[in-house]
């Protein structure tokens, strides 16, 4: 196709030209991607923190009920709902322990310690020891367990509200990364804490993980609509923490601008180049006219020059872009912890890379339109 | 009679602006088929205009350009560029050469615009041109770095890949030495008897002019003198 092979042609012919077009497109994308993978990350990281170690929807006791009575038919109910990943339930209670003379004001949890690993990373950050293997053990956080000075195999009491007291024994010391969880939570099995606080079968709360965490605030939806009539409230941890939402949100949004404003930069930067180009090629567009070439043909070139320019463009901004982020990640992982996650988003790094090859073919299209009403007697005239 | 490859009927051409300018002023005009005729004008004269008109690369305000009979007037744009590349060649003053091809590419461009031809048919026809001008050693050469006399010729070459009806050719010798515009001279005239190409020649040279076989003179965007000079 005698088009293409002008186009690229021109392309080859001054190469400093291209190289410097394509460098300068390049560096765009690289910013673009480099900045779109770090705000996504840093907030996949950040909300990822929040929601790792909690569960995303929670069934609680709604108007004057405190506890659930129906729940194995409610847990039926919402296991099916689309997005749900994991269903566990609790029966949970405001305790003490003692052991000697130190006591703590804890949380007791009662689980079905596999339902419950899948919400929580229990198994995992049990740091010594197992878990809770029958009703007469107990797992301990770290913190807790140093202030009441017990390690696994020791026993302690717990004296409920009722004034009941219950002696345990510690099977294991567990670290779920949270000084405040670690200081506050005894977790025993289900039917542990329901013969403890005499919760009869009932539990407290049934609480969901979903697969996107995003989509946290609609599942919550559909499950309240599944237990409708029920006496529950269904929460869930978008709503539970509005502030960190609003903040990846607004975090996501500036991401947006910033990478629209480098697009915009880009389309201005290739139309003005571009249109220089046109300038410059004006007496071969001329001549070629004179030669027989279409005004439709003399316009592609230009419109292949532009798509040539964002193509590589994109190839070099790619690598540059990801290769900096990935860069950037090591770096911030050789001075300590980070919560950036190292994500790349390849459906964002495709679609940004076609979209900058369209906005470059785009921006062809005013030089395109130049060339095309570029008549050859200006140019032989003009000598 | 001789069959025609061109007519002109009652052409006049105007530009407009904030004083009309009248160039040429109903021009009414005829070349046979194999001619070699030279137009003849002093600078401002319309010659050119005149040249772009008959080469469809200007439209004149009124009257009607027929090319091989046919009436270009209603003709769009790209039925007037299919129109020009194939049956019309160019040769300008300035050899107006891609810089970024080389010299066979240039003389195949024509070719490659009108598809023709196959590729290498377009390169057995643009090597037999380039030995017919005397280029045989410059084929691949850059266009950028020919002598001037060589960059006309490759022009010349380019002009006939086609194998167009009529090759106009507006002072295709202008910037050459007087050796090299006899040598060019010589080499379209050649050309013209060989293949039977039908060339109008723009010079203000009049031993040049009185080479050909028709003198057109243009004065005021009129024609002023039309010699036969083989009768």
């Amino acid at each position: 196709m005698v088009v293409l092979r002008i186009a690229m042609r021109f392309l080859s012919s001054s190469k400093s030209q291209t190289a410097l077009i394509v460098m300068g497109l390049a560096v765009g994308i690289a910013i673009q991607l480099f900045v779109g993978l770090l705000l996504q990350n840093l907030g996949a990281g950040f909300i990822g923190t929040i929601t790792q170690n909690a569960p995303h929807v929670t069934v609680l006791p709604g108007g004057n009920a405190t506890q659930l009575e129906q729940w194995e038919d409610m847990v039926a109910r919402v296991e099916g709902i689309g997005g749900v990943k994991a269903v566990s339930v609790a029966a949970d209670s405001p305790a003490l322990v003692s052991k000697g003379a130190v006591s703590s004001s804890v949380l007791v949890r009662g689980f079905d310690i596999d339902d419950a690993a899948r919400i929580y990373s229990i198994k995992e950050d049990i740091y010594e020891g197992a878990a809770p293997a029958d009703g007469g053990h107990v797992l301990l956080g770290r913190e807790l367990a140093q202030g009441l000075s017990v390690g696994v195999g020791d026993n302690l009491t717990i004296v409920t509200a009722a004034r009941d007291t219950f002696d345990f024994r510690v099977s294991g010391l567990f670290d779920l990364g949270s000084a405040a969880v670690n200081e506050r939570w005894v977790i025993m099995t289900l039917a542990a804490s329901q013969t403890v606080f005499k919760m009869g079968g009932n539990a407290t709360s049934i609480e969901l993980k979903v697969g996107d965490v995003l989509q946290a605030r609609s599942v919550a939806g559909k499950v309240g609509s599944a237990l409708a009539g029920e006496p529950v409230k269904v929460e869930n941890w978008m709503d539970l923490n509005p502030d960190v939402f609003s903040a990846v949100s607004a975090q996501r949004s500036s991401g947006l601008m910033i990478q629209s404003f480098v697009l915009l930069s880009l389309l201005i930067g290739i139309a003005s180049l571009l249109s220089i180009t046109v300038i410059q090629k004006s007496r071969q567009i001329g001549i070629l006219k004179a030669m027989g070439i279409r005004d439709r043909d003399a316009s592609l070139i230009f419109l292949f020059q532009g798509f040539f320019y964002g193509l590589l463009g994109t190839v070099v901004g790619t690598v540059i872009g990801t290769g900096l982020f990935l860069g950037f990640l090591k770096a911030l992982e050789a001075s300590g912890d980070s919560i950036i996650t190292s994500a790349l988003n390849v459906p964002f790094i495709v679609g940004s890379s076609l979209v900058v090859i369209a906005a470059a073919t785009m921006a062809s299209l005013l030089p395109a339109l130049k060339s095309r009403r570029l008549s050859p007697v200006e140019v032989i005239r003009g000598g | 009679m001789a069959e025609q490859v061109l007519r002109l009927e009652g052409v006049e051409k105007t530009y407009f602006g904030a004083v009309d300018t009248k160039v040429l002023h109903g021009i009414d005009l005829e070349l046979e088929m194999g001619s070699f005729s030279a137009l003849e004008g002093q600078s401002g004269s319309g010659k050119s205009t005149l040249l772009n008109i008959i080469g469809t690369l200007d439209r004149p305000t009124k009257g009607e350009v027929r090319i091989l009979g046919v009436p270009t007037s209603s003709m769009s744009n790209n039925e007037l560029a299919r129109l020009r590349g194939e049956t019309i060649g160019f040769v300008f003053q300035f050899h107006y050469l891609l810089p970024e091809f080389t010299a066979r590419e240039n003389v195949m461009m024509p070719s490659l615009i009108s598809g023709a031809m196959s590729q290498g048919d377009a390169r057995k026809r643009a090597d037999e041109l380039l030995d017919l001008v005397g280029l045989e050693g410059v084929k691949d050469n850059p266009s950028t770095k020919m002598s001037g006399g060589q960059q006309q010729r490759t022009a010349i070459a380019r002009a006939l890949m086609n194998r167009p009806r009529l090759v106009l050719a507006d002072e295709p010798t202008g910037n050459l030495d007087s050796v090299t515009t006899g040598r060019v001279y010589r080499l379209l005239r050649d050309i013209n008897r060989e293949l039977g190409t039908t060339f109008l020649i723009v010079t203000h040279d009049r031993r040049v002019a009185e080479q050909t076989d028709r003198i057109i003179e243009i004065k005021d965007g009129r024609i002023s003198l039309d010699i036969d000079l083989r009768k």
